[in-house]
């Protein structure tokens, strides 16, 4: 029988899909693909912290097609309902294609309308900004600052982190890594040393049991969720347990669902490290070899503003130091949370939360754990991170196949850019920080400057950036590859005054005119994602690379570019001190790009390397291979002889390249699975077994928390919980997913999911128009009382990706005083009919 | 013309009703579904906006877990013709 053109095509996509799900079609012989003239290169997905590797299809320079990576290890050809639509986040009918000017009479003027202008007279009036608030004499009077992102590939974070901390002496940069990984980075530190998980995705077909802590899965990291569904229904006894404050689609796969009161987590996980040392199931061998014991400050406020009551209500505000105990009196200050205490709290039945503790103290079961939002956007986010590894580390399941606590990202480099190449405001590349005199010799040494330019205190971060700015302290400031006006939380009250606050400067890079760009005085367009050769690294540690596969619109510029760019417009006499530029060696008159770029290593590959029948349009501009220069000198931090932190080891660039990413560190061109074990970590010598070299003692710290009450909880008048979040259809602000039509179509706006009794109480029906309001906005939308999501009585969840309804101007900008992230999961609010 | 191949995950006791299901929408065929709960799926449809909604409604259906795409072929041709 001759088949069609159209069962050809359905044979390749059922043989497809039988291959990545590992089930046999029979009859069926892999047919060979039809040649469409569609050139295929390997990508990453754009989107979320998975990583997932796409094929990237273009046709006449432009990006046609996409497909899950049959050859990616991640995703193993697999590709979500997002993914799917991948090349139209490219080809939104508003792309912006030119500079965009606050205008009146042919002038800049804060009140104007935005006018297109060229890159050089955008460059003008920039610099004249950034100069204005900068005092080369006085660092102290320097009020200029930047908001970077986890979308940023690996050398556009480098780049923009020295620009601002090598160059214009300022660690007022911040990446918006800030709102959802800080927390995770917060307990990495404390607890062993070195950031980042130790295990990786592989665990998803070790473990035997998975626990998803305030982590919805199913819906934010969905291949990852296919792995997880696929061990649960292949591996026999494989079981999951789900904790949230509200139902969600992940509990459809639950053997154990928990719906707990917010912020009673800290709790939970008290009661089962209590359960373990009652019942003795702690691992004594492992305990006593790996891990010392330690107690946190307590009563540490809520990240506010220091005149806010609740901050001078706290006795030790914002202070993270912990103590050495002994493990008697850590067993002491478990023994408070029994499992009566922790139903109170928690509000969840007695014999699911021992179900729970039980599958972490049988020694004989695999567990891995995972977390997200939940965990981190807390204002115990580091503290609960940590209570989550004191079980791991009380039980030795930790850093070998199926035992992994594992910490999910959001972006798609939160880990490879925000973390990892030092774009917090107090970090430098590779872990190191800015206020340890040993690590700021060290990067002025590689980055051939003094060492007096990095200032030796941690910069403004996010939320603080929003505060600065609305207090006229910070003047300048750029935004580069995020919506923050839409993400960041109290907009009314501190992001939008900050924007519009006559004495400051707004720059917004981005593709699109989002809310954060159109909030801006200058709106530069930005080559994005396929436009430019990028590089991303994933939560398992990943770095994975990809070529430029077509030009961006217009005159837009990616990121990279726009930085590099700019470091032209400024002379070491317009930033540095003269002492500085004596010492330097340098004349005053050297541009910033000189020292920072042209510096003999970041401009030290020939155009010549480029890869063939790909464009690198930064390196054609700028006349050597930026992408790899960048790379190579961010190695001399991370893979160099003599580097203050070992275990950020990376390959060659090349390597990357022509690899499905590598998980660092990564020595002798081989990746490490999992870190601190013998055998998988060569970090860890022969003998050693386990050892946290992250630690000066090689141990992992355990350290006691207590359960402190939230920020804000519901009240006679505001009596509702509110809880934010993402769906499925749409990744974070929305300004890629809501211009792929299909994905608009499929969720076109925020809702209020609510108990169907909380409606009745309010005389509300489905779909009603209602108003919801914290004590620092409102926001009107309609009510939802049915579908994926199922909150509690006395809860309500609302996603934030819809520009028309500012979900923000509801949130509390209480942090965890640690990490400095917020708590957007935690607020009271109301609901009225509207 | 869109075509995608699907991995579908559904809870095995739910099983014979997810195909009954999956089988009511249009343009769905089942190729193989495992006993486990892991089925193959093609999606085969004229407008391509359709077949993102068709996308959508399998993942609503009772006792699905989860759908993961493999594969998709679009023709734009079709659409405008």
């Amino acid at each position: 029988m001759k088949l069609t053109r159209r069962d050809f095509i359905k044979t390749n996509a059922a043989v497809a899909a039988a291959t990545a799900a590992g089930v046999t079609l029979p009859g069926i012989n892999k047919a060979e693909a039809a040649a469409d003239g569609i050139r295929w290169d390997k990508g990453v997905c754009r989107y979320c912290g998975t990583g997932c590797g796409v094929l990237v299809g273009t046709r006449d320079g432009k990006v046609v097609a996409s497909q899950g990576d049959p050859d990616a290890p991640v995703n193993k050809g697999l590709n979500c309902i997002k993914g799917y639509f991948l090349p139209k986040i490219m080809y939104g009918e508003d792309r912006l294609t030119k500079p965009l000017l606050r205008m009146k009479n042919g002038k800049f003027d804060k009140n104007g309308e935005f006018a297109p202008v060229s890159w050089d007279q955008a460059f003008d009036i920039m610099a004249e900004k950034f100069k204005a608030a900068i005092n080369p004499e006085d660092p102290q009077a320097t009020r200029v600052g930047m908001f970077g992102s986890g979308q940023w590939t690996i050398w556009e974070g480098y780049a923009a982190a020295k620009f601002f901390k090598a160059g214009l002496r300022s660690n007022n940069i911040d990446p918006n890594a800030r709102h959802c990984m800080a927390s995770a980075v917060g307990a990495f530190m404390r607890g062993f040393g070195i950031d980042e998980p130790m295990g990786c995705y592989d665990d998803l077909e070790h473990a035997d049991v998975f626990v998803l802590w305030g982590a919805n899965m199913a819906e934010m990291h969905p291949i990852l969720w296919s792995r997880l569904t696929n061990t649960r229904l292949t591996k026999p006894g494989c079981e999951v347990h789900v904790l949230s404050t509200f139902e969600h689609r992940s509990f459809e796969l639950a053997d154990n669902g928990m719906i707990f009161t917010p912020q009673s987590d800290l709790a939970i996980l008290n009661y089962i490290a209590n359960y373990i040392i009652q019942n003795k199931a702690y691992n004594q061998d492992f305990i006593d070899k790996h891990v010392n014991f330690n107690a946190t400050t307590t009563d540490i406020g809520y990240g506010l503003r220091d005149e806010h009551p609740l901050q001078k209500a706290a006795k030790n505000p914002n202070k993270g130091k912990f103590n050495k105990i002994s493990f008697e009196e850590y067993a002491k200050a478990v023994s408070e949370y029994t499992l009566e205490k922790a139903v109170e709290l928690s509000g969840v039945p007695a014999e699911q939360l021992e179900r729970l503790a039980k599958a972490y103290a049988d020694p004989k079961k695999k567990v891995s754990s995972y977390w997200t939002m939940g965990f981190n956007q807390h204002t115990r986010g580091v503290w609960v991170n940590g209570l989550l590894y004191n079980v791991h580390l009380l039980m030795g399941k930790i850093s070998e196949p199926g035992n992994s606590p594992f910490s999910l990202t959001g972006q798609p480099s939160a880990c490879g850019t925000a973390r990892e190449v030092g774009t917090f405001a107090h970090r430098l590349p590779a872990d190191l920080v800015v206020m340890n005199e040993k690590h700021r010799a060290f990067a002025a040494k590689t980055w051939k400057i003094p060492v007096e330019v990095i200032p030796p205190k941690p910069g403004f971060h996010a939320v603080l950036q929003h505060r600065m700015l609305k207090d006229g302290k910070l003047n300048a400031y750029w935004v580069q590859c995020t919506n923050n006006m839409q993400a960041a939380p109290n907009m009314n009250e501190e992001g939008y005054p900050g924007y519009r606050n006559e004495a400051n400067f707004i720059v917004v890079s981005d593709p699109y005119p989002t809310v954060t760009a159109t909030s801006a005085d200058l709106i530069l367009p930005t080559a994005m994602w396929m436009e430019k050769e990028g590089a991303y690294g994933n939560a398992e540690r990943r770095t994975q690379f990809w070529r430029q596969q077509v030009d961006a619109p217009g005159e837009a510029k990616s990121d990279i570019w726009q930085v590099v760019e700019f470091s032209k417009r400024f002379q070491l006499k317009d930033v540095w001190s003269k002492d500085m530029i004596a010492k330097s060696g340098y004349s005053a008159d050297k541009s910033l790009y000189e020292v920072l770029f042209a510096n003999g290593q970041v401009n030290k590959f020939g155009l010549d390397q480029l890869q063939k029948g790909h464009n690198n349009s930064e390196s054609k501009d700028f006349g050597f291979y930026l992408q790899k220069g960048i790379f190579e000198e961010y190695r001399m931090f991370n893979s160099a002889e003599g580097i203050p932190k070992k275990g950020h080891e990376m390959a060659e660039f090349e390597v990357y390249h022509n690899a499905r990413g590598l998980r660092w560190p990564v020595i002798d061109g081989k990746e490490t699975l999992w870190r601190f074990r013998e055998g998988y970590d060569p970090h860890v010598k022969a003998g050693e077994g386990v050892k946290f070299y992250g630690k000066p003692d090689g141990k992992a710290a355990i350290i006691f928390a207590p359960y402190e009450p939230p920020a804000e909880s519901p009240d006679k008048e505001y009596d509702l919980w509110l809880s934010t979040g993402r769906v499925l259809e749409h990744w974070h602000s929305g300004s890629m997913t809501r211009r792929v039509p299909e994905l608009h179509r499929a969720y076109p706006s925020a809702q209020v999911y609510m108990h169907p009794d909380d409606a009745e109480a309010r005389g509300l029906k489905r779909g009603d128009a209602i108003k919801i309001s914290t004590r620092r906005g409102e926001v009107l939308t309609r009510v939802e009382t049915r579908g994926r999501n199922k909150p509690p009585v006395g809860l309500v969840f609302m996603p934030w990706f819809d520009e028309s309804q500012l979900t923000n101007k509801l949130t509390l900008d209480a942090t965890d005083p640690l990490s400095k992230e917020t708590d957007f999961k935690k607020c009271a609010c109301k609901v009225v009919k509207a | 013309m869109s075509i995608s191949g699907l991995v579908v995950h559904a809870r095995s006791e739910k099983l014979a009703g997810v195909k009954t299901a999956l089988e009511a929408l249009e343009g769905v065929e089942i190729h193989a579904a495992n006993e486990d709960g892991r089925l193959v799926v093609t999606v085969d449809q004229l407008v391509n906006n359709e077949a993102a909604d068709t996308l959508f409604k399998i993942r609503e259906v009772d006792g699905v877990i989860d759908a993961a795409l493999v594969y998709n072929y679009f023709d734009e041709d079709t659409v405008k013709a």
